[in-house]
């Protein structure tokens, strides 16, 4: 009488089984649709596209800047990035769709998010998410103003950060005093 | 077909890359988990998402304090995770990073999704027993199990493949020939995320032109050059690690959640490689 042995790291049998081809199926049919949102530019999580960087940029491209008020002084012209704990990338979307929206009401209502959160939670830069960004004062920033601003790689100089170009003011916010 | 079947079914010493991936993936996710934002910045900037959205999200809404309780049992289940490589610890963790990393995503859904792969190649490895390598009550592993094993590998290992062709593919499509003979993508992408390396670089315009080509060089050719150049999986394995690192010096963009993978996944020889090339060596 020979004991079976369960076979322990060996060379298991060469011939797929159906569980197996329907495994291999489903990671084809995952890459082909990850493929498609790539040929249609779309992300819907947890499907990507990986279309980063995928746009050829222009000479002269839009950026926002923001300038935060506190109480001794103003910090001009910052990138968007520190305003919230995430990605650049999804903070400069995110700050596009509000201030260039019509609705001021939004805008106002994020902005005090956003404020309120430098002041009370602020947070390290880690990775692809940049520090917060730190009123001097102890009350915090009190404002804010929102640019569009527009940069020109013929003259742009990564290290001065300028020069920016036709600067507009699209959005303009001073907290009360008693909510600073 | 056959190198093909090698890679699905067949690779040597999958058990010990599978449990190796499995603690270089447990880690990055963990790391991922503890440095998302708070609960309750989410709960503070909830309403004005919802109607910058003009729809509620796709999952059940979390509280602050749910947020928080879902992110310590996720970090909790991925920890059990990649300390037993057991499968059901695996995809309970699977199930609770998907919850929670789709709640960060639906925050503003749209743009892309950066590190949704920890999901997918948490779902797959996390599917298989990976518990006879670097697990603190190691089973041994069978023969089948060994192979799916070696299943997951694969998928993992193609599917960093197919997102460099993917980025090359968007690039081509959306980008066109311009973007690569500009070069103004990088250089723009330097002049407002660049490092001081990258400042350095910056008023070099044909070295930055370079640099696009090599870009749509190596994200083209790594797949196919996986599939066929199987045996030299290393040297790919190291150059992707040398390209991240690359971007990340002049860019100050690392991925490295993909690329921690790597050396698991293609670089480090496992025990049995490396007894292989000693009798060889012997041999001679």
């Amino acid at each position: 009488m020979g004991m079976r042995l369960k076979p322990i790291g060996g060379v298991a049998s060469s011939a797929s089984s159906l569980w197996e081809k329907l495994l291999i199926g489903a990671g084809v049919t995952f890459f082909a649709v990850q493929a498609a949102h790539t040929w249609t530019d779309r992300n819907r999580w947890p499907l990507c596209s990986y279309n980063m960087f995928n746009r050829c940029l222009p000479e002269r491209f839009a950026q926002p800047r923001v300038t935060l008020y506190d109480e001794f002084r103003s910090y001009p012209m910052l990138p968007v990035y520190g305003l919230l704990p995430l990605e650049f990338f999804r903070v400069v979307a995110i700050c596009g769709a509000v201030y260039l929206g019509d609705d001021d009401d939004l805008k106002d209502q994020f902005t005090a998010s956003v404020l309120k959160g430098l002041n009370d939670a602020p947070w390290q830069a880690f990775d692809e998410v940049k520090a917060s960004y730190r009123a001097e004062s102890p009350r915090g920033f009190t404002g804010m103003d929102v640019f569009e601003t527009w940069i020109d790689l013929a003259d742009y100089d990564p290290r001065a950060g300028g020069p920016l170009h036709d600067t507009k003011l699209l959005y303009s916010c001073r907290l009360p005093k008693d909510t600073a | 077909m056959k190198r093909l079947r090698a890679i699905l079914f067949q690779q040597s010493d999958a058990a010990w890359r599978a449990g190796a991936t499995r603690l270089a993936l447990a880690g990055a996710i963990a790391v991922t988990i503890a440095k998302l934002p708070k609960g309750r910045f989410f709960q503070e900037h909830r309403d004005t998402m919802e109607r910058l959205r003009g729809r509620p999200g796709r999952l059940p809404p979390l509280s602050a304090r749910g947020y928080e309780l879902l992110r310590a049992g996720t970090l909790a289940s991925v920890a059990v995770w990649g300390v037993t490589g057991r499968r059901r610890a695996g995809l309970l963790a699977a199930a609770q990073f998907f919850w929670l990393n789709g709640h960060v995503a639906e925050f503003f859904p749209g743009s892309w999704n950066y590190n949704s792969h920890l999901n997918v190649n948490l779902l797959v490895l996390g599917a298989v027993d990976t518990s006879s390598e670097f697990a603190l009550k190691p089973r041994p592993a069978t023969a089948d199990g060994v192979r799916r094993q070696s299943m997951a590998l694969a998928f993992m290992q193609l599917g960093s493949g197919v997102l460099y062709a993917q980025s090359a593919l968007s690039k081509l499509r959306y980008g066109g020939s311009e973007w690569f003979t500009s070069g103004r993508t990088l250089e723009g992408s330097i002049a407002l995320l660049g490092t001081p390396a990258g400042h350095r670089v910056y008023p070099h315009k044909s070295l930055i032109k370079t640099m696009s080509w090599g870009t749509l060089a190596f994200e083209l050719s790594f797949l196919p050059a996986l599939v066929l150049g199987w045996r030299h999986r290393k040297a790919l394995g190291v150059a992707a690690v040398a390209f991240h690192l690359a971007v990340s010096r002049f860019m100050g963009i690392s991925f490295w959640h993909l690329w921690c993978q790597y050396p698991a996944l293609f670089i480090v020889p496992s025990p049995g490689e490396r007894a292989l090339r000693t009798s060889r060596n012997a041999d001679r």
